[in-house]
């Protein structure tokens, strides 16, 4: 169960991280760079922080089955998904500035990687 | 409201709960949910570490056999005939290694993935690897409307269609401009083996709701890629329209199982006593009640799915409706509005957002509706001709469609008699055959409704060849895994055959590249630019900046067709000239299909140059361009 929660603690550094790198380096910087944190980031990261945020062990706990491909499958789906509407509502709008989508969806992320945060602390404290 | 079960069910007995009555479900206490299993029952340790060496050496010597192949062998059969033995060893050896990984006593997932990687390499990665560039000319044309979004942050929503559905193109520009790199030609090259790499945990999520094990759930993604000839991996917003809804099925047959109306109405009851008869089994459980927060979240992550398919794609959502009406009418999602909105949202984008698209192609859309004949020419007849060896390819991919489907229907009969769960990846199945006599799609739908309706075949297809009740969680037994492999051998060598049979019409040498540059850097914007048949790496750049005009569909000749005269091209010149491009892949196109002139291309070519007015502006080995001056009356 440690381990388990230690595994959930990583993935969410990680993904905060690239949050985190991808608001300024979507500006600027040097192109390999950005390239190596805003494509992973588009590819997974509100996808990811959404499914640490919905607990997928609960969903384990209740179903039995196999969650991680499930899971893994909506973190990029819903990434991809995310980025392909804001860019159609950026492209239709005619207000194109994929810069700052990339940095409103890094701070979506942000904003469930700390509710996500707030309620294992909550737990913690409780228990 | 949230459920705290103090006890968990262990991932491969619930899926034995599937299959029907006889294995109870079993529900351990969760401090002992895993037992210490006995060194015997997980079999020798030794053997997961030579299965996956079996992996790596397949995978070395997959790519090195691919990287002698010379080019420019390829012919009118495609890449099969030009392949060495070698590359057959490892792909022999790459099936035979999983088909291993998948009769150990205890499943290895991190096995059977490493085994997946490595079928996706050297099956679907073949085109990067042997040509290093970007396969299909339409991928030059997705880069060329990345290009113009990122170059112009608009849209231009009345020069084609995927302006009209930009939603993949959005993000692809999005990317570029957050990142600043704005040459995606290496996403483009390597994008067949990311897709699929992407689609593995989608098929695998469907495939384990489809099937009763976890073994066939893992077959059924094996058996996908096998028999994933269609190539429409590429960089394009139906490869990515398809992770989507893939995603979606499979996050509505995992969180919303069951019927999406109570058992009060006459005709529920009748459809509940008819998915009974048909899938007689015990139904597959009701997953326990999942926090109120998680289910609406989970909803409304399948309706923005639905969403970002619909801007994305024109085609993946119409075919979404099908499979969602047929899996909630066969009781296997509860969500009643899902169906409803899969239909509104396309509809809506077509009339509001989509409207320059709609106007100009209303005969397009609705012309053919309930015209099965057509729809079949378009997708059949029409598609095949052109040389001995490019109909055998033709036929063989027929073949390959119908052998797929055949064995799923066997596979759903042999569910039914065996009362394990087949009848949702029947419906999945079947659902994508209500496009057909929609429209044709431009000749493409029949191709693409067996993409469509491939991941949920795919499980039925091994249905029979692997042991479900009563024998249970035990692995399938010598004999089902030669016969596992058997197959697996057959389908993948006709998709060796199937999905490279165009290779040298689909790909394009450096040469070529350096044509369409060079035609960029001579023609001035505006111009008329020409390409004698459709098959050119060309409009990467410059999408909007100059009017592009095609001589030669690239598709086989009809009977009683006229040959095409010098005229058909000089009547798209205008008065200010033109400029006409002839690549060798056009020319080995033409050859191999069996389109224009019956003296081959380039003579054909030769012949118009000499009536005058044409000047050769740039040659080298990947074909040439060719300056046309305009009649002073021209267009």
């Amino acid at each position: 169960m440690a381990s388990k929660r230690k595994r959930v603690s990583t993935i969410a550094a990680v993904v905060a991280v690239a949050a985190l790198a991808s608001i300024p380096l979507s500006f600027t910087g040097p192109a390999e760079l950005r390239a190596a944190v805003v494509g992973p980031f588009l590819l997974a990261g509100p996808g990811t922080a959404l499914m640490l945020f919905l607990k997928p062990p609960r969903i384990r706990k209740g179903t039995g089955f196999e969650v991680l491909p499930l899971a893994v499958a909506i973190a990029v789906s819903v990434s991809l998904a995310a980025a392909i509407l804001l860019s159609t509502a950026m492209l239709y709008t005619g207000f194109w500035h994929p810069s700052a989508a990339v940095a409103l969806l890094a701070m979506f992320t942000l904003g469930l990687l700390a509710a996500v945060d707030r309620r294992s602390r909550r737990k913690e404290a409780a228990s | 409201m949230a459920v705290q079960a103090p006890w968990r069910v262990s991932a491969s007995r619930l899926h034995r709960s599937d299959v029907g009555t006889q294995l109870p479900l079993v529900v351990t206490d969760a401090k002992h949910s895993r037992p210490p299993q006995h060194r015997a029952d997980r079999g020798d340790p030794r053997v997961p570490g030579a299965l996956a060496a079996t992996a790596v050496t397949a995978l070395i010597l997959g790519v090195w056999a691919l990287k002698t192949v010379n080019a420019q062998d390829i012919g009118g059969a495609g890449l099969i005939q030009v392949l060495p033995a070698s590359y057959f060893f490892a792909l022999g050896l790459n099936l035979a290694g999983f088909v291993g990984s998948l009769g150990l006593k205890v499943l290895r997932p991190w096995l059977l993935v490493v085994q997946l990687l490595v079928l996706i390499v050297i099956l679907h990665g073949a085109d990067p690897i042997i040509h290093g560039l970007p396969r299909l000319e339409a991928s030059y044309r997705h880069l060329g409307i990345t290009d113009y979004i990122t170059q112009t942050g608009g849209l231009d929503r009345k020069l084609d269609a995927y302006f009209n559905w930009p939603g993949f193109f959005g993000l692809l520009a999005m990317l570029s401009n957050a990142t600043g790199i704005h040459d995606l030609t290496w996403l483009a090259t390597w994008a067949p083996v990311g897709v699929n790499v992407l689609l593995m945990p989608a098929l695998l999520a469907l495939t384990l709701r489809l099937s009763s094990n976890p073994r066939q759930a893992w077959a059924g993604v094996w058996m996908f890629y096998l028999a994933s000839w269609v190539g429409q991996d590429y960089l394009s917003p139906q490869a990515c329209a398809l992770l989507l809804l893939l995603t979606l099925i499979a996050c509505v047959l995992t969180v919303f199982p069951g019927w999406p109306w109570k058992p009060s109405g006459k005709l529920a009851t009748r459809l509940r006593n008819l998915a009974h008869r048909l899938e007689p089994g015990k139904s597959a459980p009701m997953p326990i009640e999942l926090p109120r927060l998680a289910l609406v979240i989970l909803a409304a992550v399948c309706v923005v799915l639905l969403a970002g398919m619909t801007v994305a794609h024109q085609l993946t959502p119409f075919a979404a409706i099908p499979i969602l009406v047929m899996l909630a009418l066969g009781g296997k999602s509860r969500l009643r509005f899902l169906p409803v909105l899969a239909l509104l949202f396309p509809v809506c984008w077509l009339v509001l957002a989509a409207t320059p698209f709609l106007i100009g192609h209303l005969h397009t859309l609705f012309g053919s509706i309930g015209n099965i004949n057509a729809a079949a020419s378009a997708s059949l007849l029409n598609r095949v001709g052109g040389n001995p060896a490019h109909q055998f390819v033709v036929y063989s991919r027929l073949a390959e469609g119908a052998v797929i489907w055949i064995l799923a229907g066997l596979g759903s009969l042999r569910g039914r008699r065996l009362r394990t769960p087949w009848l949702a990846a029947a419906l999945g199945t079947i659902a994508p055959f209500v496009m057909f006599p929609l429209q044709s799609y431009g000749g493409e739908l029949l191709l693409r409704i067996y993409l469509f309706s491939l991941p949920f075949a795919a499980s039925l297809v091994v249905l029979p060849l692997l042991p479900l009740l009563p024998r249970g969680p035990s692995p399938p037994g010598l004999r089902q895994l030669a016969a596992l492999l058997l197959l697996g051998s057959i389908i993948a060598t006709g998709t060796v055959a199937t999905r490279y049979g165009n290779d040298a019409i689909e790909n394009f040498t450096p040469d070529e590249i350096a044509v369409a540059n060079q035609l960029y850097a001579t023609a001035p914007h505006g111009s008329v630019l020409i390409e004698a048949v459709h098959d050119t790496a060309w409009r990467y750049e410059h999408y909007a900046g100059y009017r592009y005009e095609t001589v030669l569909q690239a598709e086989p000749a009809r009977p009683g067709e006229p040959e095409p005269g010098c005229a058909s091209i000089t009547q798209l010149v205008p008065s200010a000239g033109a400029y006409l491009i002839v690549t060798a892949s056009q020319i080995t196109a033409a050859d191999v299909i069996n389109t224009g002139p019956s003296e081959g291309l380039q003579h054909f070519i030769d012949r118009c140059a000499l009536q005058g007015g044409w000047s050769v502006e740039y040659r080298n080995n990947g074909g040439a361009i060719y300056h046309l001056q305009g009649a002073p009356n021209g267009i």
